[in-house]
């Protein structure tokens, strides 16, 4: 699992700001939050924790400079919250010495709809 | 960014690996980047102890000193070699209005410094926190006033500064709305943090100017340490971040059942755990 903290989205959303995507879209660092965390250290070369690209890509998606993809569609069968959200910091919270914590993964999990109730947050 | 890139032309930038951070500089439009391998590279015994690899050296460029005006230092990211950087720091802030290579007389003709964040220690696979950047700055506070006699005064960014979370609500609110088609923001935000003095700080500080609810949980799985008292009080501390998520779940569910029941919706019944 990328060390991220993204709002887990449904499977068919197209533009996660993940390290996959960041890497091949651009250089720098990254991390972040299911919002976005603030800048953060930037780790040896494997490990890259990206922000500030990552921020300036968020800053342009605010300000429209890049277009807006459609909406992906939340499958039926978990019903997805928009009442609540979660944003994290990463760095000993989800990750420990560039390695997820395994509650983290779970964590995850849960947001995207493993839980007793379907609920996708 | 963008702001700091209009106002300051030529910067220093400090941290990170390699030319990372110069490209990022670059990449939020600073018109000119220098990096202290350039400054090294112009004058190799700037700093006695650190000299530049091969790679770095080949990666550096030549300044001209004297039309040089550094007008900001940014350290974007962990120093590698705070001994050297804090010595070409120093130069900095304590030359005539940037230019390396001259001396101020009162020392308080030098660029502004700021730091992206000001976490002071961060948690690692070591079993204690390690030093970060907010403990180079005051690293840099220290050593400025140790040398010059004068008081050093620098800016961070990063929480618990409330434009961070402002930053965190416009970008929350533009991805659910490009990724989800929802066009509201949420009630509550769930923010799961292992620095009480950031993270913990910084949310409920913002909690009390956003519209929307913002709930501090706080993990034991980083620099928060069980068994001492958190210096910023969250509303729940958890083991870790399953645990933070599962309370926030179930805390929604409860609020969900009880609005239902409230609102007729449902019969009063035993909830005893809202079993996420």
């Amino acid at each position: 699992m990328a060390p991220t903290a993204m709002p887990p989205e449904s499977p068919t959303s197209p533009r996660r700001l993940d390290h996959s995507n960041l890497l091949s879209d651009a250089i720098a660092f990254g991390n972040k939050a299911a919002t976005v965390v603030p800048p953060h250290r930037i780790e040896e070369s494997g490990e890259d924790h990206e922000v500030a690209s990552m921020m300036e890509l968020a800053r342009r998606q605010l300000e429209g400079l890049t277009t807006a993809q459609p909406s992906a569609k939340v499958p039926s069968k978990t019903s997805m919250t928009d009442v609540y959200a979660f944003a994290f910091d990463i760095d000993g919270v989800l990750v420990k010495g560039g390695e997820p914590i395994p509650q983290a993964v779970q964590a995850m999990k849960m947001l995207n709809g493993h839980n007793n109730h379907g609920i996708k947050v | 960014m963008r702001d700091m890139a209009e106002k300051y032309q030529t910067v220093l930038v400090v941290g990170g690996e390699g030319e990372k951070c110069r490209e990022v500089a670059q990449s939020y439009g600073f018109q000119k980047v220098v990096t202290p391998g350039d400054v090294i590279k112009t004058q190799s015994n700037v700093t006695p102890f650190r000299k530049l690899s091969e790679e770095e050296y080949q990666n550096s460029k030549f300044l001209d000193f004297a039309k040089t005006r550094i007008e900001a230092i940014f350290v974007f990211a962990d120093s590698r070699d705070w001994a050297g950087d804090q010595q070409i720091i120093l130069d900095v802030l304590t030359s005539k209005n940037g230019y390396i290579g001259t001396r101020s007389e009162n020392y308080d003709e030098g660029p502004p410094l700021f730091f992206a964040h000001n976490d002071v220690v961060w948690a690692t696979s070591h079993e204690s926190s390690r030093i970060g950047m907010g403990a180079l700055r005051r690293s840099v506070e220290a050593m400025f006033e140790a040398v010059t006699g004068k008081e050093l005064k620098t800016t961070a960014f990063g929480k618990p500064q409330i434009g961070t979370f402002e930053f965190a609500t416009r970008l929350l609110q533009q991805w659910r709305k490009d990724i989800h088609g929802i066009d509201a923001p949420p009630q509550t935000v769930y923010f799961v943090g292992d620095t009480p003095e950031s993270d913990i700080r910084g949310t409920n500080e913002f909690n009390c100017k956003a519209s929307n609810s913002w709930y501090s949980i706080l993990v034991k799985t980083g620099v928060f340490r069980d068994g001492t008292k958190p210096a910023y009080q969250p509303q729940v501390t958890v083991d870790n971040v399953l645990e933070a998520v599962k309370h926030g779940m179930e805390r929604e569910l409860r609020k969900f059942l009880n609005r239902e029941i409230k609102e007729g919706k449902r019969d009063l019944i035993e909830v005893p755990n809202a079993d996420i």
